[in-house]
């Protein structure tokens, strides 16, 4: 006999458990499947394992299950991109997908919690105002967005005051702060929560870019700086990204969304749940309900006319291009991702970058989106500059060593204990832009151990990525003199890796069928009924983390949805 | 490293005599001790990489399994010893040949030389194992003592810190360092 369900949701991640909850709240009976375990609080109350969670990975996806590979171009071949390879003492950084089970990638994230200002929407009218039409590459597929900042204000509103941000306003219906960000678009009202206290280090940071006439502010942090609603104040304990908070001070779907949605009685949590089709009526333009293995691998068919699916940018267009839910041929193009200008500095006095959260910093956003400065490099849009002064413990800072520095013997010895407590970062991540050229689509080849394809991606990094890192160096280099710092350095440039967990794109979202995949409210061009959510919708990437415009636009989905039922 | 006996037998969940003591001969390359402050021997990082190696799936261990034979073909043929045998500059002239994948270069068999890509593999992989058992939670068997921890000063397993201990250039060594075991003993003293 087939099950039936009033409404899946797939992944109860940052916009799954949005959608969750509001859809649950309305009356209406959820079943969420998530491939990942169900985590408690109590799981996480000794947290403070460096080995568990950042060498081992336990939240992420593990190359055994969930293979991705990954190409440069179209002639190359695609090789198995190392998803948690911290144990196997590969040469690549550890950059994942997101964490599994109810949370998702809310579970293990930094918290950096980011409006996108109003010119993000329009990135590809203002570039070819500024620079010409012919600025952009001749592969570009950029595109404005369909909606406008001021569509999203009231959803930014929502994920700051029903989930929990802290940070101070610098623009509240156009009356400036300036202990805010002098950038930000008009907001209705501040955070319900003050700013964190910084990490140590930020303090010179902030100095020196005052005195080199940048306006830096406090970041906004989906971290409680107080008791608010289910978080707890933090306690800076310093472990943080890539962990999850041992007291509930990082805001996680987990504890927020999930929970109240739970709350109901309405939510049903399937855990170890892996949908693998989307099931459609005859005519392929009705949804009519999701296929799964569950964790012995069994095969489970539940029947629904309402199925959102919102497992992240990657997993959300390989499931569709699994169920051959892909007409126009669009579903995987406009791959884009961050590159991460990591720099590291040394500093003349303790830094103790083990205390306080990585978004516990102040943020420059002088050179973001369209206020990166006439430059000869063909910089066209730029990037939010962060220090992180905080979250960084041995294991990991003794990956991110000078180059050219043997890495072993006695000189590293001494190097790594003198130093260590003087270590901080200063972070820009440059969005890339899509492209023709940057895809994803399913390996022929290699196959997860269901059976599955893989996702195959082809990207590159392009000579626009490549020029904006080689800008921000000389930016970040600056910032680091004026500091004092007594050591400069760079992350590899252009980065090794190609998944950021910034991805985007891959399920653009447009009002015409024949050039996106979903909707404004992310429901399927193609598929009634079906609704594909996550930064996939996004039709471009800003300089700004994605997490809390995808909150928004779940909030957004969710509205539809109910208005539709 | 002790030699083999029945006793000592029993010590290794994974590795052999040999292997633990190659293995540990290059840990000890990678963070050295004898400047009176800990390094791998003294913070028992073979420990861990013995119960981390014992854990692991069957690729990883032949890794260190191969990589330890290969790594003993190679200085047996360069200098006729085991690498646990050779002085430190030669320990440190062989791993810095591995590292800029040159090792074989000039050993006079080359058929018969190991595979250059499992010696840097194999080395990548120690040297990775050598970073977490010497900052690890002691709860895996390296970083005895919180030797590790106290080496950088890193006060280890903290619920937190509060503003004072915020303050720039606040000396961390001054902080009791706690391990998870020492947060597990607070916990259980408060439901008491």
């Amino acid at each position: 006999m087939t099950e039936t369900a009033e409404a899946i949701v797939v992944g109860l991640g940052a916009s799954g458990g949005i959608i969750a909850e509001q859809l649950t709240k309305a009356g209406i009976r959820v079943l969420a499947l998530d491939k990942g375990p169900v985590h408690t609080t109590e799981e996480f109350t000794f947290k403070q394992d460096e080995v568990k969670y950042y060498s081992r990975g336990s939240l992420v996806p593990q190359l055994a299950t969930d293979p991705v590979t990954w190409r440069p171009d179209e002639k190359s071949t695609a090789r198995l991109l190392p998803w948690a390879a911290g144990v196997r003492g590969n040469s690549e950084p550890l950059h994942l997908p997101p964490s599994i089970g109810p949370g998702g990638g809310t579970l293990h994230w930094g918290g950096a919690s980011w409006r996108h200002r109003d010119a993000d929407f329009r990135m590809k009218s203002l570039i070819e105002e500024r620079f010409g039409p012919d600025a952009l590459d001749e592969d570009s597929t950029m595109v404005d967005w369909p909606i406008g900042y001021e569509d999203l204000e009231p959803y930014y509103d929502r994920v700051e005051w029903e989930l929990g941000v802290s940070g101070r306003a610098g623009n509240v219906k156009g009356a400036p702060d300036p202990e805010g960000n002098p950038y930000e678009s008009p907001r209705e009202r501040g955070f319900p929560m003050p700013p964190l206290r910084t990490a140590p280090a930020d303090d010179r940071f902030k100095a020196a870019c005052q005195r080199l006439g940048y306006r830096p502010f406090q970041q906004p942090a989906a971290v409680a700086s107080t008791d608010y609603k289910s978080l707890k104040g933090c306690e800076y304990c310093g472990f943080c990204h890539g962990f999850l908070c041992h007291v509930n001070a990082k805001q996680s779907s987990r504890i927020t969304s999930v929970e109240a949605a739970l709350q109901t009685g309405n939510l049903e949590i399937r855990s170890n749940s892996r949908a693998f089709r989307l099931d459609r009526d005859p005519s392929g333009r009705r949804i009519t309900g999701v296929s799964y293995f569950d964790a012995e691998g069994n095969v489970h068919q539940v029947r629904s006319n309402l199925v959102v699916v919102a497992c992240y940018a990657l997993e959300n267009s390989r499931l569709l291009l699994a169920s051959g839910i892909n007409a126009n041929g669009q579903v995987g193009r406009n791959f884009m991702t961050h590159s991460f200008g990591w720099c590291s500095v040394v500093l003349p006095e303790f830094s103790n970058p083990f205390m306080a959260p990585l978004v516990a910093a102040s943020v420059v956003d002088d050179l973001n989106c369209d206020g990166v400065p006439d430059n000869d490099e063909g910089v066209l849009w730029g990037s939010v500059l962060t220090s992180i002064p905080g979250d960084l413990q041995p294991i990991e800072a003794a990956h991110n060593l000078p180059p050219g520095m043997r890495r072993w013997g006695q000189g590293f010895k001494d190097w790594f204990s003198e130093n260590y407590r003087r270590l901080m970062g200063i972070h820009n991540q440059v969005p890339s832009f899509p492209s023709k050229k940057y895809y994803c689509d399913l390996d022929p080849v290699v196959k997860d151990k269901f059976g599955q394809p893989a996702l195959r991606i082809t990207h590159d990094w392009s000579e626009h990525d490549l020029a904006s890192l080689r800008y921000f160096e000389k930016v970040k280099r600056a910032i680091a003199d004026e500091m004092g710092a007594t050591q400069f350095w760079s992350e590899p440039t252009p980065p090794a890796y190609h998944l950021s967990t910034h991805e985007v794109g891959t399920h653009r979202m447009g009002e015409n069928p024949a050039d996106s995949v979903v909707d404004i409210f992310g429901e399927s061009h193609e598929c009634k009924g079906l609704y594909v959510v996550g930064g996939g919708q996004f039709p471009t990437l800003s300089g700004y983390n994605p997490t809390q415009t995808l909150q928004a636009l779940a909030y957004l989905s969710a509205d539809h949805i109910l208005e539709k039922v | 490293m002790p030699a083999t006996n029945e006793a000592t037998k029993v010590r290794w969940v994974f590795l052999t005599e040999t292997e633990a003591e190659t293995v540990d001969a290059v840990c000890a390359r990678i963070f050295p001790s004898g400047d009176g402050k800990p390094g791998a021997r003294e913070t028992k990082v073979i420990t861990y990489i013995d119960r981390t190696v014992a854990d692991e799936d069957e690729a990883l261990r032949r890794c260190y399994r191969d990589g330890v034979e290969a790594l003993n073909v190679l200085t047996l043929d360069l200098y006729g010893q085991r690498f646990a045998e050779l002085s430190d500059e030669r320990k440190d002239d062989v791993l810095e040949r591995i590292e800029a994948n040159t090792a074989n270069e000039s050993t006079a068999a080359p058929q018969d030389s190991p595979d250059e890509g499992l010696l840097s593999t194999f080395f990548a992989l120690v040297w990775e194992h050598t970073i977490q058992g010497m900052f690890c939670d002691p709860q895996y068997g390296g970083n005895h003592e919180a030797l590790g921890w106290q080496l950088v000063g890193f006060p280890g397993a903290q619920w937190g810190y509060d503003a004072e201990q915020m303050r720039p250039g606040f000396d961390s060594k001054t902080i009791p360092i706690k391990t998870l075991e020492d947060l597990r003993r607070e916990l259980r003293r408060a439901d008491d």
